[in-house]
């Protein structure tokens, strides 16, 4: 029986995936030279002026129609006023009073559901490098003005399992979405942690503490787990908890105090004069649904009950944007899914299986032609894979080497009968296991008419033909 | 070539009759003769080249702008490629742009010539030019006296002949103000007819030209407007053209208190067959304080950008970082700047912020409302621009709630974005000027009663 | 009592302010307050915050144009190096 009750809430941030910033037209990518994607505005220079990017507007509301959230009819940008050096207009744009999306939420694997508050439109900072205490600190504008959509969920959080399922799952909806590459390694995906402890059951929330910026999924995992074991400790020893923003340190494996309540800065929020407020329509909000693609969630349910897969096959098959997209080609090609999900599976995700990012090394249009093939019997399952195997090493179509090849040849049954009495001459143990126990013997017989065949003897003719030598 | 119109300068030049050239050495002569007035800040050296340049074209028959040859004076705080643009701060002293605002380089496009840079107050927050970096403007008639703010640098440019237009910005009144002390024309255009793109803006800035007269500034404005890509909120302003009925209706302010001078600029109209209706305002006194909240609170925002790390001068006297910002801050300010900046922090702090900012935006929207429906009634409302004449210099430089009353007049049209129209009245002695605030998009019936007005007063001459 | 919290708001605005200007600024704020509380007599109880808008697709396209050369972007920089600005070591 649990002592406390663990209440979390999330604050995520996902860059977009934009080709521009979210207020000039400076590029929006990552790794570049320092400096080099900037300009009066993302840099604060006299004179510069904002100029929101309407693709980053559609992608938050896309977002918002990723997690079931309402789209505001009225949406403003406000100014988050703060000096840092990593803010180059010392405010940052945002949104407070009215944000692109509100409510929506995320159903998990244990069936709970996890509310949603806003998702909302906002600017990235610049990045500082710090060198040491003569040379000082580097500042770099290029990430300044990447467009980021804020995501905060409500309390409803209880574990670190949840807090990690529901970030694998807003992220894979994101990329499938088109929405962001959340590539965590960049930095593309970030989550701020609120954490406080109640006693069982009491409906009074307790004192929260703040852990910001944390950019993996096992990070978040564990900065909860202590945070929780911390609190908890506080608790039962009668400690006061204050709220305070604290620095989750993944390589020591702990978090110390940043800021109390009584330090946080007056943002003075109000709304950005530069920058006119949009109104969204009904007919807007459609437009844009129409032009988003299937989620996670709806595939793997269409895969189970269209498609008949098992559910193992559906989360595989989902398991990134590419693979489900190959899948739904092949299976809009020819409809046998089964059939196409057991290809992908065996034969092409063992191919890239170390691969980060990958690509199949064969097209949808090959791949369907060569199970076809096998399906209708014209050629069997291991020619099948061979043909596969030398498409994707001589990059030629498949049609060309069949040709080539002459993989559609098949063995005459006189031939199986010619090769079957060499086997049954040429063995006289083979013979005498047959006698016992055919079935002992029935592999090696086979085996040997496709070691003669080259691996083109039907395997169902060859069965059929065994009695009629060896008995 | 004294006291030429842009209009006889742009026919002059293109039908040869003058050459860019003497055009610019003899306003640069003008400019150098002027010293005392302490108007401009810099002559750009390129100027004279420039002129070179449009002469040849010229002379080679090729097609040349509207505004080909004309000399052209900057305020400081728009930037011009490789040129300095100080805002009059010693924040900036140093910054050299590397781009031209859009203004300028519509300008460059028709192919006048930017040729001086003109003195304003600091980041333009001020109405008298005294909060200089460069020490204050001299008012044109009487030198003991302020050229108004914050472009007094402009409008005294254009009143001494120093330039025959000046490009400028209107903040709260910062174009109408001096030009009324000056006696020449200004406008503040609808708001987002010109992009601001370029202009080292504090908050409710518009740029607009400042002429001698009507037609010439509505014919500048007309270049330099037109909606831009790199300002959001522009807008096109088609300038349609809106027929003045015969008889001219223009609306006086119940609530606004208007002295005997001006009691007679309307009676001299009267005498002309303009009609005069009553319209109300029921909010027109609160102006100021809306302006003025909502104004020092977007310039605090504005204004923190300066920090001593990117643009602006850093102080000497460093130790860490907190030390880059406060020193260069504290340095790099004038007082008015300064206080200004703690205004708006005032007003957005806390509990002020529902109070006095969103208050201030909600009667904005009032008085907005109110304007809207008081013009529904007439073809312009007529008004002082100023409570008076030039002040003495000094007189209200420590008395900052005075030095605010001033804009009595002017910030309704700012805070509203509807356009309004300053002209000089003929008078001895000091000049002043009467504003005529017209609806949304209308500036061409403003420029026609403007024009109407402007031809009265000739006459009274 | 002064009407306004100099500390506390020239600290905001990253600015101290001389003895002088202290005093001269209470002063100064006493009557600015006053005067800027005049808009509190107006009821807006009824009255939106709301300012017009524009659509969707009135906004700018998503299409990468040239940034500016870091050259002139760094070129008022009090400091650089590396083709960064340079600030004092952060603290974070």
């Amino acid at each position: 029986m649990q002592e406390y009750d663990v209440v979390i809430g999330l604050e995520i941030h996902a860059e977009l995936a934009t080709k521009t910033k979210c207020f000039c037209n400076c590029k929006n990518e990552f790794g570049c030279e320092p400096n080099t994607n900037t300009c009066p505005v993302c840099t604060g220079m006299p004179g510069g002026l904002p100029i929101l990017n309407k693709t980053a507007v559609e992608y938050c509301i896309k977002a918002g129609l990723c997690f079931g959230c309402d789209i505001n009819d009225y949406a403003e940008f406000d100014r988050k006023n703060y000096f840092y050096p990593d803010l180059p207009t010392a405010y940052q744009i945002s949104q407070l009073e009215y944000p692109l999306c509100l409510h929506g939420g995320v159903k998990l694997s244990n069936g709970r559901f996890i509310r949603l508050n806003r998702i909302h439109l906002e600017e990235d900072a610049g990045k500082l490098i710090h060198l040491g205490p003569d040379e000082g600190t580097l500042v770099d504008y290029n990430r300044g003005g990447t467009p980021l959509i804020e995501m905060v969920t409500e309390p409803d959080i209880t574990s670190a399992e949840e807090a990690v399922e529901l970030l694998k799952k807003m992220r894979e909806a994101l990329i499938f979405a088109g929405i962001a590459n959340c590539k965590m390694e960049e930095g593309g995906m970030r989550c701020d942690v609120n954490i406080s402890l109640k006693p069982a059951g009491s409906s009074k929330f307790g004192v929260r503490t703040e852990m910001k910026n944390i950019n993996s999924f096992k990070s978040v995992a564990r900065a909860i787990e202590y945070e929780v074991s911390r609190q908890a400790k506080a608790l039962r020893l009668g400690e006061k908890l204050t709220q305070e923003t604290r620095k989750w340190d993944d390589e020591k494996g702990k978090n110390f105090v940043m800021r109390t309540k009584e330090q946080a800065t007056d943002y003075r929020y109000f709304p950005d004069p530069d920058i006119f407020p949009i109104s969204i329509s009904r007919d807007d909000v459609e437009a844009i649904r129409k032009t988003m693609p299937m989620l996670p969630d709806e595939r793997r349910a269409r895969y189970i009950e269209e498609f008949g897969l098992p559910e193992y096959d559906a989360e595989l098959l989902t398991n990134s944007k590419y693979v489900s997209d190959y899948f739904e080609n092949c299976v809009a090609n020819y409809n046998e899914p089964k059939k196409i999900s057991n290809w992908i599976m065996v034969e092409l995700l063992k191919i890239v299986k170390d691969q980060e990012e990958f690509v199949f090394p064969i097209s949808e249009k090959d791949l369907t032609y060569i199970i076809k093939l096998v399906e209708d019997k014209k050629i069997n399952k291991t020619t099948g894979v061979k043909l596969l195997n030398k498409v994707i090493e001589t990059g030629k179509a498949p049609e060309v080497i069949v040709k080539e090849d002459n993989l559609l040849a098949t063995i005459s049954e006189d031939e199986i009968l010619a090769i079957l009495k060499d086997v049954y001459n040429n063995n006289p143990k083979v013979v005498e296991d047959y006698k016992n126990n055919p079935n002992k013997v029935k592999g090696f017989i086979i085996g040997q008419v496709m070691r003669a065949t080259g691996g083109k003897a039907n395997n169902g003719v060859i069965v059929n033909l065994i009695p009629k030598v060896f008995e | 070539m004294n006291n030429m119109t842009v209009l006889e300068l742009v026919e002059g030049i293109k039908s040869r009759k003058f050459t860019a050239c003497d055009v610019v050495k003899h306003y640069i002569e003008v400019v150098e003769k002027s010293k005392d007035y302490n108007a401009v800040i810099e002559v750009f050296s390129d100027a004279l080249d420039r002129a070179k340049a449009i002469d040849e074209k010229i002379a080679n028959g090729e097609e040349v702008g509207k505004l080909a040859g004309v000399p052209v004076a900057i305020a400081d705080n728009i930037v011009i490629e490789g040129k300095k643009a100080s805002a009059a701060s010693n924040f900036l002293a140093d910054f050299v742009s590397p781009y031209s605002a859009t203004v300028v380089k519509k300008l460059l496009a028709e192919d006048a010539i930017p040729f001086i840079r003109t003195n304003m107050d600091e980041f333009a927050v001020g109405s008298s030019s005294e909060y200089s970096l460069y020490g204050a403007v001299k008012n044109a008639v009487d030198s003991s006296r302020v050229a108004g703010g914050c472009q007094g640098g402009a409008a005294v440019a254009v009143a001494l002949d120093m330039c025959p237009v000046a490009i400028a910005s209107d903040t709260g009144g910062s174009l109408r103000e001096p030009a009324s002390f000056n006696g020449v024309v200004a406008i503040k255009p609808s708001t987002g007819t010109v992009s601001r793109f370029g202009l080292i803006a504090s908050s409710f800035d518009q740029i607009a030209p400042i002429t001698k007269n009507v037609s010439d500034n509505e014919y500048v404005l007309k270049v330099i407007a037109g909606k831009d890509y790199h300002d959001g909120i522009s807008i096109n302003n088609k300038f349609e053209a809106k027929e003045l009925p015969a008889t001219i209706k223009l609306g006086l302010i119940k609530e606004a208190l208007t002295d005997e001078k001006f009691s007679n600029v309307v009676d001299s109209l009267k005498a002309e067959g303009v009609e005069f209706v009553e319209v109300s305002v029921p909010h027109f006194d609160k102006a100021l304080a809306c302006y003025y909240i909502i104004a020092s609170a977007v310039t605090t925002s504005n204004l923190a950008k300066f920090d001593g790390i990117k643009s602006s001068r850093r102080s000497n006297n460093i130790t860490d970082l907190e030390s880059v910002y406060v020193n260069s801050r504290s340095e790099g300010f004038g007082i008015e700047a300064k206080r200004r900046i703690i205004l708006g922090n005032f007003v957005l702090s806390g509990e002020n912020l529902p109070a006095y900012y969103n208050q201030a935006r909600k009667v904005q929207n009032i008085i907005t409302s109110e304007f809207v429906s008081a013009l529904n009634e007439c073809d312009a409302i007529m008004m002082p621009t100023t409570l008076g004449e030039a002040f003495k210099l000094g007189e209200k430089v420590n008395d900052p709630v005075a030095m605010y009353k001033e804009d009595l007049f002017t910030v309704p049209a700012s805070i509203t974005g509807l356009p309004a129209i300053t002209v000089p009245v003929a008078v001895e002695g000091l000049p002043i000027g009467v504003q005529f605030c017209g609806a949304m998009l209308e500036e061409d019936k403003l420029y026609k009663i403007a024009q109407k007005f402007e031809d009265l007063q000739r006459r009274a001459k | 009592m002064s009407k306004v919290n100099l500390d506390y708001l020239s600290a905001l605005s990253k600015m101290t302010l001389t003895d002088s200007e202290k005093t001269q600024f209470e002063n100064d704020f006493d009557k600015i307050i006053d005067f800027v509380s005049e808009i509190k007599d107006v009821d807006t109880s009824m009255v939106s915050n709301k300012a017009s808008t524009i659509t969707i697709g009135d906004l700018r396209e998503d299409k990468v144009e040239p940034s500016m050369d870091r050259v002139a972007v760094l070129q008022n920089a009090p400091k650089q190096k590396d083709g960064c600005y340079v600030t004092p070591l952060v603290v974070e």
